[in-house]
């Protein structure tokens, strides 16, 4: 098969893997050294697709055969697409040329099941071991790690990846084995524990071998099952809990071509997955608990953002006077952001905080005016219901724009 | 009035020394660049008072006017006076993003790091046939700012030993393999296409997913000028109809029959002496969150069984009890005592791990009485199946999970030892407690009862085996 079109499949294959960062890797470089690439810990975008989704690495399965029979996969075994697979040169040198030209920042390196799982994991390494030894490559590598592979072959590939990931697929048990019947979710957790593990071992002893220094990810398909917000948000904080992750993504079902019959003929609004990732954005860096985001089992709002809704449904806390104020608590006022909080709080040392300072600081005003205090601005307390203020709201929320792009 | 004209951060420096210290006050300073445009083209050469020692700056706030001074625009040199004037005044809210220089000059620096960041991301480069000359790698790009310096750094870290050209409307630079050169504007080089290009572009089109539409959304990341840049930039539209078409015609096909027994590549599992059974325990609903249920280790002849209270972080990791660091200061009782930790059979009253997730870390919570009472009926199997006659139960929860009983924690140094059937229980402290309260004569207290317990279970053992 010609190279251009194996390219194809596998590219349209991997798009599902929501993933596209290239942050978090330690500091490297080529300067006039044999071989090529750098990275920096910060991630960079190359392009965007109409999606609206970067492309920052080159993202492809290495083949999309696959002996798994997973109702919400287009590879599975039982769908009718086309298939091929690269063979390892073919792929490393696609990716050193699209590298050079500056397309990428690297490889997302994934794989349908072939043979065996431990089969698939020496396959998926065996490229990123070419890469980093035979063309001395520097740039960013991202490899799924196949859940029932001997935890040697996870090792090894952690020596070359600079993330590791491997997919939860569902936010729970039963979802899983009715959608996912060759997977199980202790297995998935476990490769999670071993990741952890053997990141912590690198951390406590400066000379253990290089594991995946920019840690791991997963991936939470959501409305492919009935699960609801509180649900999913409380395994994914269990999963940051227990794995460390950087990153859980969600990833809003997206139908494919020929679906069974067991997912719903509907694709969730990506609205619902955008709520979904700012919710998971409180947690990771605002301080707040899935607890108070969602404190009842059921969806987030759709209609406002989730720090909105915390903030009207917790009109005791506010006004928050920004002159006096904790600068968490600063934070959590709607409209402002961490690192607005952190500049109201270096500029009150200053001098006191007013209302224009906030203008100039490009803070969300009409957000954020019901729930503040300045020195020279004092809005009378609790003087419109939550209810009519959520109205009001509701027609200046901004227009879809996802978080985490990089 | 001073008329300084300066045409980079080393000149605009030099001449800001000068004008500090002549005490000439910002609004008595005309540096040409209240239209944004002379900026670009003055000549050093033009009236500058004369020079003397540069200014002696702390490096952040030099590193930050030097960031600022990149930025291509009105009053290009002017706000950057002002706001080090201030701080050389002792005002330093000039820096600061509420104050009304500090704003516009947070602005500049964010608007020429994201220059710097959009160059680093956006730039191409193509390849030349390898016969010619070098450089073999050329691009052509126009930053909105004057970043190309602090963008050829990267490219020089990126590019290992390859040779290559960047040209802009403002400046060249150039890396021979060895060394980073700045040299005059250059031309545009001449567009070619070749088969890598057309890779790229497969690429691109087959990893968008036309499911998932938002044009708005690309817009906002990738304006329309730095698409035009892009030689996939041509194909936007065309995908953007293609998909709009696509959905209104979206269909879903009935599945084909699951066929069964697939391979399930599952090998490794379980070596648990509970075997699979305590895998799939759902007799409470800790399991849910957990990672492996914790069994106990040790020869299943083993002459002292000691209990703990429930699987921690570490050892929901991996499976075996007393793994982590816990693990490590149990077993230096144990040596304490004289007791081998292989010889023991470990185990915990409760099976899985429990814990609440504070700041996205696993918190430790102690069980409840329904966990206990849960995992009751497996702690029952251990005891029947390990036959020992001495058990240690660390901490409250153990021995009440040993004995069903609320039982009182030991007072004193002497061992406290209870009766089960024909064997001895011997009720001492936890060892995270002995390890971490923050008392150090109740921490030694605690640990010199774990060892006598310790101890004293292994020599009963013994001598009624004996």
């Amino acid at each position: 098969m010609e190279l251009a079109r194996k390219l194809e499949i596998l590219s349209a294959a991997a798009k599902y893997d929501v993933s596209c960062s290239s942050s978090g890797a330690p500091s490297r470089g080529s300067l006039g050294q044999a071989g090529l690439g750098n990275t920096t810990g910060m991630g960079i975008c190359h392009s965007f697709t109409p999606d609206g989704r970067c492309i920052s690495l080159l993202k492809v399965l290495l083949t999309n055969f696959c002996v798994y029979d997973c109702s919400y996969c287009i590879n599975r075994r039982s769908s009718d697409v086309p298939r091929a697979r690269f063979k390892a040169e073919e792929l490393t040198q696609l990716a050193l040329d699209f590298y050079r030209r500056n397309y990428i920042e690297g490889l997302f390196l994934s794989s349908g099941i072939i043979r065996s799982a431990d089969y698939t994991m020496e396959q998926l390494t065996r490229v990123a071991r070419s890469l980093r030894e035979e063309h001395l490559f520097r740039g960013y590598i991202h490899l799924k790690t196949i859940p029932d592979a001997d935890p040697a072959l996870i090792a090894e590939a952690g020596r070359y990846a600079d993330r590791l990931s491997v997919n939860i697929e569902l936010p729970t048990e039963a979802s899983i084995t009715r959608l996912a019947p060759e997977k199980k979710v202790v297995t998935i957790k476990r490769t999670m524990g071993h990741i952890r593990s053997h990141i912590e071992e690198r951390q406590g002893e400066r000379r253990a071998p290089r594991f995946a220094p920019a840690g791991q990810s997963t991936q939470m398909i959501v409305g492919a099952d009935e699960t609801d917000d509180h649900t999913i948000l409380n395994t994914a904080e269990t999963l940051y809990g227990a794995y460390h992750l950087k990153r859980v993504y969600y990833s809003a079902f997206s139908p494919i071509p020929a679906a069974s019959s067991l997912l719903p003929h509907q694709a969730p609004p990506l609205l619902r997955e955008h709520r979904l990732y700012q919710a998971d954005f409180l947690v990771r860096s605002y301080g707040f608990s899935i607890k108070e985001i969602l404190p009842a089992p059921g969806n987030l709002a759709l209609d406002i953002d989730p720090k909105l809704a915390w903030a009207l449904n917790n009109r005791a806390q506010f006004p928050v006077n920004l002159n006096t104020a904790e600068e968490w608590l600063i934070a959590r006022v709607p409209g402002i952001g961490v690192r607005n909080a952190k500049r109201i709080v270096a500029l009150r040392r200053q001098r006191r905080v007013c209302f224009d300072d906030l203008i100039r600081m490009h803070c969300q005003m009409k957000k954020l005016t019901p729930f503040i205090q300045t020195s020279d601005y004092f809005p009378r307390r609790d003087s419109v219901s939550s209810e009519v203020l959520r109205q009001s709201m509701v027609k200046q929320q901004l227009p879809l724009f996802p978080f985490g792009v990089v | 009035m001073y008329a300084p004209r300066v045409n980079s951060f080393e000149t605009w420096l030099a001449a800001a020394s000068t004008l500090i210290a002549a005490e000439a006050a910002p609004p008595l300073v005309d540096w040409g660049d209240t239209d944004g445009i002379e900026s670009l083209f003055a000549a050093s050469h033009a009236a500058t008072p004369s020079a003397s020692t540069p200014l002696d700056l702390p490096e952040s706030l030099r590193q930050r006017l030097e960031e600022a001074c990149c930025y291509l625009g009105k009053e290009r040199w002017s706000l950057p006076y002002r706001v080090l004037w201030r701080c050389l005044h002792d005002d330093w809210a000039a820096l600061l993003p509420g104050d009304a220089d500090g704003s516009p000059f947070a602005r500049r620096e964010r608007a020429v790091r994201g220059a710097a960041h959009a160059m680093k991301g956006f730039l191409r480069f193509q390849e030349r046939p390898t016969n010619t000359h070098s450089p073999r790698f050329v691009a052509w790009y126009e930053p909105p700012h004057d970043v190309l310096q602090a963008v050829a750094r990267h490219f020089a870290e990126r590019m290992g030993n390859n040779t290559w050209l960047i040209a802009t409307p403002l400046g060249s630079a150039n890396w021979d393999g060895k060394r980073l050169a700045f040299g005059p504007p250059l031309s545009k080089p001449a567009q070619n296409e070749d088969l890598i290009e057309a890779l790229w572009l497969d690429y691109y089109r087959s990893t968008f997913n036309p499911e998932r539409l938002n044009p708005g959304l690309m817009q906002a990341h990738l304006p329309g000028e730095q698409q035009r840049n892009l030689p996939e930039g041509r194909l936007i539209p065309a995908l953007i109809s293609e998909a709009q078409l696509g959905q209104s015609r979206q269909s879903r096909a009935p599945l084909p029959s699951i066929a069964k027994n697939a391979t399930c590549a599952n090998g490794r599992e379980a070596r648990l002496s509970l075997g699979n059974e305590l895998e799939n325990c759902r007799r409470c609903s800790l399991w849910e969150h957990a990672t492996y249920p914790v069994g106990g280790s040790g020869p299943i002849n083993a002459r002292v069984i000691i209990v703990g209270e429930q699987a921690d972080d570490h050892d929901d990791l991996i499976g075996e009890p007393f793994s982590g660091e816990l693990g490590r200061f149990l077993e230096s009782l144990l040596n304490a005592a004289g007791v081998a930790r292989e010889e023991v059979y470990l185990t915990h009253a409760v099976k899985h791990f429990r814990f609440e997730s504070i700041q996205l870390q696993r918190r430790y919570r102690a069980p409840t009485p329904a966990h206990i009472n849960a995992c009751h009926y497996w702690l029952e199997q251990e005891l029947a199946q390990v036959p020992a006659l001495a058990i240690v139960a660390l901490g409250r929860s153990a021995a009440q999970a040993v004995l069903q009983t609320e039982v009182p924690l030991p007072m004193g140094e002497a061992p406290l030892v209870m009766p089960l059937a024909e064997k001895r229980v011997f009720v001492t402290w936890h060892p995270a407690y002995a390890q971490k309260t923050a008392n150090p004569q109740a921490r030694t207290a605690a640990q010199a009862h774990i060892v006598a317990s310790l101890r004293h279970a292994w020599q009963l053992a013994t001598s009624l085996q004996h």
